[in-house]
């Protein structure tokens, strides 16, 4: 008895070990960026960066890190990498890419195009960011290579720093899934531009898609805020400023603590959408006066809500002009009022909402001082 | 021939979980999605009733019998040769469950982690670990079933990272039975085989101390409870996480949503996610080949042990066919077999039971 179950175990030993699937990180090149273009012909083309890692015999196994720049075209995006394959020695290996950058072209088409391959490999990090470029993502990616050191890192460090400030909306290679198969909602992700004064890489905003595709149109960062804000999605950190006067230049920066939204939903000749939002403010910076008195308190509660109710009514009407429902406004209606959306639904269902938004500010904090 | 062997009402808890709990978790979400659209979650709770009721009935049948697996009071109630045709059906159908277990068990791994690994190996991996759970006493293989029992823990709490991700919206709960009652109704018939497995209540009731107490029940209704609960969870974890269109081309919406979560120092929690899964299908294994080879070795009178090496043989050799030569018979079988085995046979040999008034004694004192 005892000697068949061990006899089992030594027999089962060699089967786990798994060598069949073992990868080797000295024969594949590792991809930390991929970039994804589309020419006039149709084709896509691929732009990657590799890195390799080189252990010198000579000078007593020391690392060192190079990078290389690749590109391949095809009709799919599989194929464009197959070019790649062939023309790199080893195993190119694009699972480990942090970032994505779709050229402009490609991201006025369906994206949906580039990023099937992408979910269909088991081993494609899924955690990794996309971002839009207003030129071809060759012409970033290339600058990257040049200028910075970590590439890959480098996006994605810049997308995530800006995601954790509340400037873009947290989107990943997953759920930007789940944006583009869902009929109620659309999306927006960063839009990168090459800063040609600076000679750096930055984030422009944040690009409107409505369905499967770039509408062209793009949002301020502060707009984006605002936009997270009202979707109740924004990080820890959302700071804005506004301008209190235009003449005087009094400024005042908040961060804005806790959201609650009210949505109301009505069915007349169009789709009414009242939203309600509350924000708790913190007064992070407030030169011009001081907060000792109540009625300082009223008057900037009173001063900010009118401008962001401004602001929030030109940015709807942004929105309602590209059709991009980031706000998500379809899939409330799918959720909570069937039957409207049954009227309406379509693919160009945002026509028939009509957004008028409501944004009350209360201040709660100053800081340490007043 | 009345077992000696003596388990409580919390090892048959153990035993049921496991058991139950398989290779069904993984693309249930996918199935219930298809059936019962955003409602899945409801029809999983509906099934979860509807088995309840179904192992009472197997206990009432089981009650009439103590100490009798259903290989040796299937001829009490049928007579002696009806008898045996039921048991090796019974047989069959419990063997083609594991082929359809090992076949769905290496299609997932090979998929998802082991692209390049022949599907041979993984079935050789099978068939070592159920030669080695099996062959053994039924004491034994309890305590081989409870203790995984805190992976199925693991797995629940590893899920638990899925929540700091931004795109989690209620929202695609809503509206609550937007597929009509008739629809989700029709659906329990799908989310049916992620249950299966409550069938081998028929053999391990015989096993338990003092059947005829509502006690012995307990262990029973808890597993079919935690297993529904657990389940629901699953469901709905991944109607919130997924969009509808999303879902129904991800055929294993939990792995899929754990492959895109990083924490710290782990950037691919679906792998610890199908390791810790992988333990729980060979528990399912385990059960159903503990059950068959007790089926065989009444069948044909040879001990377990060789029973057990036979039905591992038979279904080693049966999933290598059926993979190589892509036969997909058996997923589409699934639903009506274990309709069929799992609650039909069981009412009816209930119902006979009942009408004709068969007793284990007096059956004992004609022989």
């Amino acid at each position: 008895m005892r000697k068949t179950e061990i006899f089992l175990i030594f027999f089962i030993l060699p089967l786990l070990a798994g060598c069949w699937d073992e990868r080797l990180l000295k024969s594949s090149r590792t991809v930390y960026l991929s970039g994804f273009d589309l020419n006039e012909n149709g084709d896509y083309q691929i732009t990657s960066i590799i890195r390799d890692m080189n252990i010198s015999e000579s000078s007593r196994g020391e690392i060192s890190i190079s990078n290389e720049l690749v590109t391949g075209k095809g009709s799919s995006i599989k194929e464009a990498s197959m070019t790649i394959d062939r023309s790199v020695p080893g195993n190119y290996d694009p699972a480990k890419g942090r970032a994505l950058i779709l050229g402009i072209d490609v991201a006025k088409g369906d994206i949906y195009n580039v990023l099937d391959a992408v979910y269909r490999d088991p081993r494609v990090d899924l955690n990794a960011k996309i971002a839009v470029t207003d030129n071809s993502a060759n012409e970033i990616i290339t600058h990257l290579s040049e200028n910075e050191v970590e590439k890959g890192e480098y996006l994605y460090e810049l997308i995530h720093s800006s995601e954790m400030h509340s400037k873009l909306q947290e989107i990943t290679l997953r759920s930007i899934r789940t944006y583009l198969f869902d009929e109620g909602k659309d999306f927006m992700l960063p839009y990168l531009s090459k800063d040609e004064e600076n000679n750096e890489v930055k984030i422009n905003g944040a690009a409107l898609f409505h369905d499967h595709s770039f509408t062209g149109q793009f949002l301020s960062p502060d707009e984006s805020t605002l936009l997270l804000l009202f979707m109740e999605t924004q990080s820890k950190k959302a700071i804005l400023t506004e301008k209190l006067d235009k003449k005087a230049d009094e400024s005042v920066s908040y961060n804005v603590k806790s959201v609650s939204r009210k949505l109301k939903l009505e069915k007349e000749e169009k789709v009414h959408a009242d939203i309600m939002l509350q924000l708790e403010v913190e007064i992070v910076d407030y030169p011009p006066n001081h907060l000792d008195k109540q009625e300082m308190i009223n008057f900037l509660e009173n001063r900010l809500s009118e401008i962001l109710t401004e602001k929030a009514d030109a940015l709807f009407k942004k929105l309602a002009a590209n059709q991009s429902d980031v706000l998500g406004l379809g899939r409330e209606l799918i959720a909570f009022h069937p039957s409207i959306w049954k009227e309406i639904k379509g693919a160009n269902y945002y026509e028939h909402i009509l957004v008028n938004p409501k944004v009350k500010v209360n201040v709660r904090s100053s800081g340490i001082i007043l | 021939m009345k077992v000696k062997s003596r388990i409580s009402s919390e090892n048959l808890f153990f035993v049921l979980v496991q058991t139950m709990m398989g290779v069904g978790l993984l693309t249930l979400p996918h199935q219930t999605h298809h059936a019962a659209g955003s409602d899945g979650w409801i029809s999983i709770l509906i099934t979860g009733f509807f088995i309840q009721l179904i192992v009472l009935l197997i206990w009432l049948l089981c009650i009439k019998f103590p100490n009798l697996t259903l290989f040796d009071f299937s001829k009490v109630i049928l007579g002696k040769m009806l008898g045996t045709v039921l048991n090796f059906i019974y047989i069959i159908y419990l063997l083609t469950m594991i082929c359809y277990i090992f076949i769905v068990y290496a299609d997932i791994l090979k998929r998802w982690i082991l692209p390049e690994t022949p599907v041979w190996v993984l079935f050789l991996i099978e068939f070592v670990l159920l030669i080695y759970g099996s062959i053994c006493k039924i004491k034994n293989m309890i305590s081989l079933l409870s203790f995984p029992f805190i992976f199925i823990l693991f797995l629940f709490f590893i899920t638990f990272f899925v929540y700091g991700d931004s795109s989690i919206d209620v929202r695609y709960l809503f509206p609550i039975g937007s597929s009509g009652g008739w629809n989700i109704l029709k659906s329990t018939s799908d989310s049916m085989i992620p249950f299966i497995g409550f069938e081998t209540l028929l053999i391990y009731f015989a096993f338990i101390k003092q059947s005829k107490t509502i006690s012995a029940l307990k262990g029973v209704f808890l597993a079919v409870l935690f297993v529904t609960i657990f389940l629901t969870y699953i469901v709905i974890l991944s109607t919130v996480m997924l969009s509808p269109e999303e879902i129904k081309i991800t055929p294993e919406p939990v792995l899929y949503i754990l492959s895109a979560m990083e924490i710290r120092i782990l950037s691919r929690l679906d792998l610890i996610f199908l390791s810790f899964w992988g333990l729980i299908v060979f528990t399912t294994i385990i059960s159903y080949s503990f059950s068959v080879s007790m089926g065989i070795s009444k069948l044909i009178r040879i001990k377990h042990n060789f029973a057990v090496i036979l039905s591992g043989t038979f279904v080693l050799i049966v999933s290598i066919i059926f993979y190589y030569m892509e036969i997909t018979l058996l997923e589409k079988w699934l639903k009506h077999l274990s309709l069929i085995f799992g609650i039909i046979i069981p009412i009816l040999l209930l119902l006979i039971t009942i009408i004709f008034k068969r007793e284990a004694a007096s059956t004992y004192e004609k022989n």
